[in-house]
């Protein structure tokens, strides 16, 4: 599946856009809790520290994670489930003015 | 309001840069200056857009800004000078507007935008414009623009970057769509951001309400443009609607617009 990050996320992950495959056949789709843990393992400490940390399980209050162009909490969280068609969007909460 | 909007609609040199585009016109001028638009905020955001919309001609603005000019605002709303501390952003922006355009027709609003005073407001505007600093609000100019029929333009900065979308209820997704999530308690220190960036995204929710109020077409329909400075990108994020929206789903039947009257 397709991640991208936006704004200062791109600077965490060094990446604007990245792939992870979700290999379609042994499990045809897995929870975004698990699409976490694996970009936490790729991309370290800033990963944990400012977006996900898979050890606490806790997302940070400034990040949205969008599943095709929907707010995960309007869906199921970090257990909606996702397929190696899906694109997954991390971005800031930016709401100053 | 008839004589500002023959004068914009004649060869008034003001203008005359503008109208020779063909997006514009004596058409287009003429439009612009039979709108009426509702900017709420008055800050960092609402600092450039409010002189180019002024600027552009549009016929009447109403600032909605309860907050007061202080020294930490300084460094990127130059609608404000050192003398003006302590003053109302709304009355003071006002005065400044009107300086910088004495035929433009504007109303100041020092109060803070509320379920008592948003549904008069945003009726009576043909757009409105968020330019605030926190969820609460976009999330009431939303609200009442998906009851109304009313476009809204939305921006917001953080640090180095920021973003800007058009919600046409019943078009597009709308902001309830995408973040209608609790917001959690403001932080102490709000968040750093460089006042260029303020200026780029204020410009920007500008240059979408007047492509809007031309009747243009949306060049943002479903997505949402994020700026970051570091790398000089812009990035499309695209959003899809909630077909449970307590606000817009109603609008929506399949493709079709269902538009709401006055």
């Amino acid at each position: 599946m397709k991640i991208k990050y936006y704004a200062e996320i791109s600077d965490w992950t060094g990446c604007t856009e990245e792939e992870v495959s979700i290999a379609i056949g042994v499990e045809p789709e897995i929870p975004v809790r698990r699409i976490m843990s694996v970009l936490a393992v790729r991309h370290g400490d800033a990963f944990r520290r400012k977006i996900y940390d898979p050890a606490s399980g806790i997302l940070q209050d400034d990040i949205f994670i969008l599943l095709n162009g929907r707010h995960l909490a309007r869906l199921n969280g970090l257990d909606s489930m996702a397929d190696d068609n899906d694109t997954l969007a991390v971005i800031p909460v930016t709401e100053a003015g | 309001m008839t004589e500002k909007i023959n004068k914009s609609t004649s060869s008034d040199p003001r203008y005359s840069r503008q109208i020779s585009l063909p997006e514009i016109g004596p058409a287009g001028q003429f439009l612009l200056a039979q709108k009426k638009v509702l900017v709420v905020g008055a800050g960092g955001l609402g600092s450039p857009l409010l002189f180019a919309l002024a600027g552009a001609g549009i016929g009447h603005i109403t600032i909605v800004d309860m907050d007061t000019v202080s020294e930490s605002n300084l460094n990127r709303q130059f609608l404000y000078r050192e003398a003006d501390l302590g003053r109302s952003k709304a009355i003071v922006a006002a005065e400044r507007l009107q300086a910088y355009h004495p035929d433009l027709s504007v109303d100041a609003v020092a109060q803070p935008l509320s379920d008592h005073n948003a549904p008069d407001l945003i009726r009576s505007h043909d757009l409105a414009i968020a330019a605030v600093d926190n969820r609460r609000s976009r999330l009431l100019i939303n609200q009442y623009c998906c009851r109304f029929g009313r476009t809204m333009i939305d921006g917001g900065v953080r640090e180095l970057s920021g973003y800007a979308a058009v919600i046409e209820p019943g078009r597009t997704p709308c902001y309830y769509c995408l973040f209608g999530i609790d917001e959690k308690a403001p932080a102490k220190n709000p968040p750093g951001v460089l006042g260029s960036i303020a200026g780029t995204i204020g410009s920007l929710e500008a240059t979408l309400a007047l492509i809007i109020l031309l009747g243009l077409e949306n060049p943002l329909a479903g997505e949402v443009l994020y700026f970051h400075a570091k790398n000089m990108s812009f990035e499309r994020l695209k959003i899809e609607r909630d077909p449970d929206c307590p606000h817009c789903a109603a609008l929506w039947t399949g493709k079709r617009i269902v538009k709401n009257e006055d």
